[in-house]
């Protein structure tokens, strides 16, 4: 079984939202020839990616959201953000696989694609979400300066995470 | 008291859409609507852009089906570069295309099935919402929630083979492709270890036809008689009146199979198909011209290319169109619920496609591009998943676009859709006095058998708030949901 897969996703052609695509991309140049290591990116989570993380111990799933507090979709509680990540244009917390989708549509969320996981090929990898917050998310390639600089910062803190799944 | 009732989003399908359903007083279903609310403005976005980036920047529409437009719009492009207006690429250009083409379909077919449509056939239109989804088939058919994600996998690795990636490739460019296939990256999905390759997938896609005819037997007043409706039909077929997905003549039929169109090449869709707009949705209404706005309307997809085409060219698949056929002894099938059927043969037809060019040498070809003299206008047509895909592009001088068309699978299903949410509406929610969970997926299961992608049908980005609300006959909010 492999080590990480840090996987990104999100519409790079919309400003900040491909910030979570960026994030993998970094992955991607300190990870290369690293075996166990490894990295994905997608505009969007799909059935078949529970396929892929059952292959893991580690998933972290990469994605843009909409600035603190709050964001539309699963908002984590506050207590499961992780120390070191709040304030600062992004946040890290830990998630555990979805037993029921409330309201389901063809895009998976990151707790759904764990819940397949799950009842599918019987492996729950240890799962983590680094959300990075955008400001604009209009029709354009190029991600606004505040998400850049977000980005930045949520990559010194990984530095520190994947320094410790690595060492382990 | 007259009532409207409002879905909000339309669920397990692509995109966002919103049905609205009004009940008058004596508690008759008096209008139904089914609203597209995104808007996206693609045919604008493009004008202005080199002629060469179409096949990429139009495939963004979507991520859900990005293969079908950037196959489209590279077909038009075909044609302003001199390379003929469909069957003019060389022979390693069009497999490949075909190859990328049929795992489009054949992932995307079998994402509607195993993800999207079986959870009503599985756990039933009224079943609990709380497993009516992928989940609870996973927890309750494992073998059939795998074979689902499997199934959709292949289909992807065959489209990043040929593309180069898996959403918005950038395989196909004007007058053919960017690349071959070495035998070296076909091998894996030949010949490699169950379940990922060829044959096993020509196995399940019979496997999962096998389960919808023992359900359809089981279910059969439910299959054929939920939002079953007469209508026109229409596709491109190949010109001796086989099932070919990436290219052909417009073909048309009426609900008794007559032929309205036939042999028709598509550089002139535009004598033959207009499009009506109207004030509440973004999504437009296409009609045969010949027969106006009431009675031009027509159904597009699997259900009408099996009503417009005489014979599938595989043979698995034609033996099981060949049972299809003879359920209406022969006559065209207007049951919306047989989608799924339509749907599944096909899957099997893309199979056995892929299985075949997989094998065939030209795609190690080297020559890759073909083209002639220019033109100023180009049209490309190809059998989306979904149905019908129109691309249409005018460039000037300076190899510009100066005008982009597009007519979507799902803009052409628009009556029809409007029609199931009718029928459906009535049947179930004429003179109830409660509306009910089960009522309203009743109304999604007919929107649903269309597999529509609301996102391409209206050419949104990021956030797109949901709401529900329920008004009673003066227009005041009884109750509201946000999300």
């Amino acid at each position: 079984m492999d080590e990480l897969l840090v996987y990104g996703y999100g519409n790079p052609g919309c400003q900040d939202d491909g910030v979570g695509i960026l994030f993998a991309e970094k992955c991607e140049q300190i990870f290369r020839g690293i075996p166990g290591f490894c990295t994905e990116i997608n505009y969007q989570l799909n059935v078949e990616d529970s396929y892929l993380i059952s292959g893991f111990r580690n998933i972290i799933f990469a994605d843009a959201a909409l600035p603190d507090p709050a964001f539309i979709g699963s908002s984590p509680p506050l207590e499961d953000i992780e120390a070191g990540s709040k304030g600062k244009g992004f946040y890290y917390y830990r998630i555990q696989p979805a037993v029921q989708i409330a309201f389901s549509t063809h895009a998976m969320s990151p707790q759904s694609i764990l819940g397949l996981s799950e009842e599918l090929y019987q492996n729950v990898p240890r799962c983590h979400v680094m959300h990075i917050t955008g400001e604009s998310w209009e029709f354009d390639a190029d991600p606004t300066e505040q998400a850049l600089e977000h980005l930045e910062n949520a990559w010194g803190y990984f530095e520190n995470v994947w320094t410790g799944i690595a060492g382990r | 008291m007259g009532r409207k009732i409002t879905i909000e989003p339309v669920t397990r399908v692509e995109g966002h859409g919103k049905v609205t359903i009004k009940i008058d007083d004596k508690g008759k279903v008096s209008q139904t609507r089914l609203h597209i609310v995104e808007f996206r403005g693609f045919e604008r976005f493009v004008q202005g852009r080199p002629y060469w980036e179409a096949p990429v920047l139009v495939q963004r529409l979507c991520g859900i089906c990005p293969v079908s437009h950037h196959l489209a719009a590279a077909k038009a492009m075909d044609v302003i570069v001199g390379a003929g207006t469909g069957d003019g690429l060389t022979p390693t250009g069009e497999k490949m295309r075909r190859l990328m083409h049929y795992g489009q379909v054949f992932q995307s077919h079998s994402l509607h099935f195993f993800h999207l449509a079986s959870p009503d056939l599985l756990f039933g239109v009224d079943g609990d919402p709380k497993i009516r989804n992928i989940i609870g088939v996973a927890m309750e058919h494992k073998e059939l929630a795998v074979q689902g994600v499997m199934m959709r996998k292949f289909g992807q690795e065959i489209i990043r083979i040929t593309a180069g990636k898996k959403i918005h490739g950038t395989g196909a460019i004007p007058g053919g492709i960017n690349k071959n296939l070495t035998k070296e990256e076909i091998a894996p999905w030949l010949e490699g270890d169950d379940p990922l390759n060829a044959d096993k997938m020509v196995e399940w896609a019979q496997g999962a036809l096998d389960f919808f005819k023992d359900y359809q037997k089981k279910n059969k007043d439910f299959i054929d008689n939920f939002s079953a409706f007469p209508s026109n039909h229409l596709s491109l077929v190949r010109k001796d009146g086989a099932l070919d997905l990436y290219h052909g003549v417009l073909r048309a039929v009426d609900y008794q199979g007559k032929k309205i169109l036939d042999d028709v090449d598509y550089q002139d869709y535009l004598k033959y198909i207009r499009e009506e707009v109207k004030t509440w949705t973004y999504m437009k209404f296409p009609y045969l011209k010949d027969l106006g706005t009431d009675k031009g309307w027509y159904r597009v997809g699997p259900l009408a290319r099996l009503n417009t085409i005489d014979y599938i060219p595989t043979p698995l698949a034609q033996k099981e169109f060949e049972i299809y056929k003879a359920y209406t002894k022969g006559k065209p099938n207007n049951m919306c619920l047989h989608t799924h059927w339509a749907r599944l043969i096909e899957t099997l037809h893309s199979a056995e496609m892929i299985r075949t060019l997989l094998k065939d040498p030209d795609l190690q070809g080297d020559d890759l591009v073909t083209s002639g003299t220019h033109e100023k206008e180009g049209v490309g047509l190809i059998e989306a998943p979904r149905g019908t895909l129109f691309h249409h592009y005018a460039v000037d001088d300076g190899d510009l676009i100066t005008m982009a068309n597009l007519i979507v699978s799902t803009t052409n299903n628009n009556v029809p859709m409007n029609s199931a949410v009718n029928i459906i509406a009535r049947s179930y929610m004429d003179n109830q006095k409660e509306i009910t969970e089960p009522m309203m997926n009743a109304v999604e299961v007919g929107i649903r058998a269309y597999d529509p992608c609301l996102s391409c049908a209206t050419h949104a980005l990021g956030k797109m708030p949901m709401s529900f609300e329920l008004l009673d006959s003066r227009g005041q909010v009884i109750q509201q949901v946000q999300k």
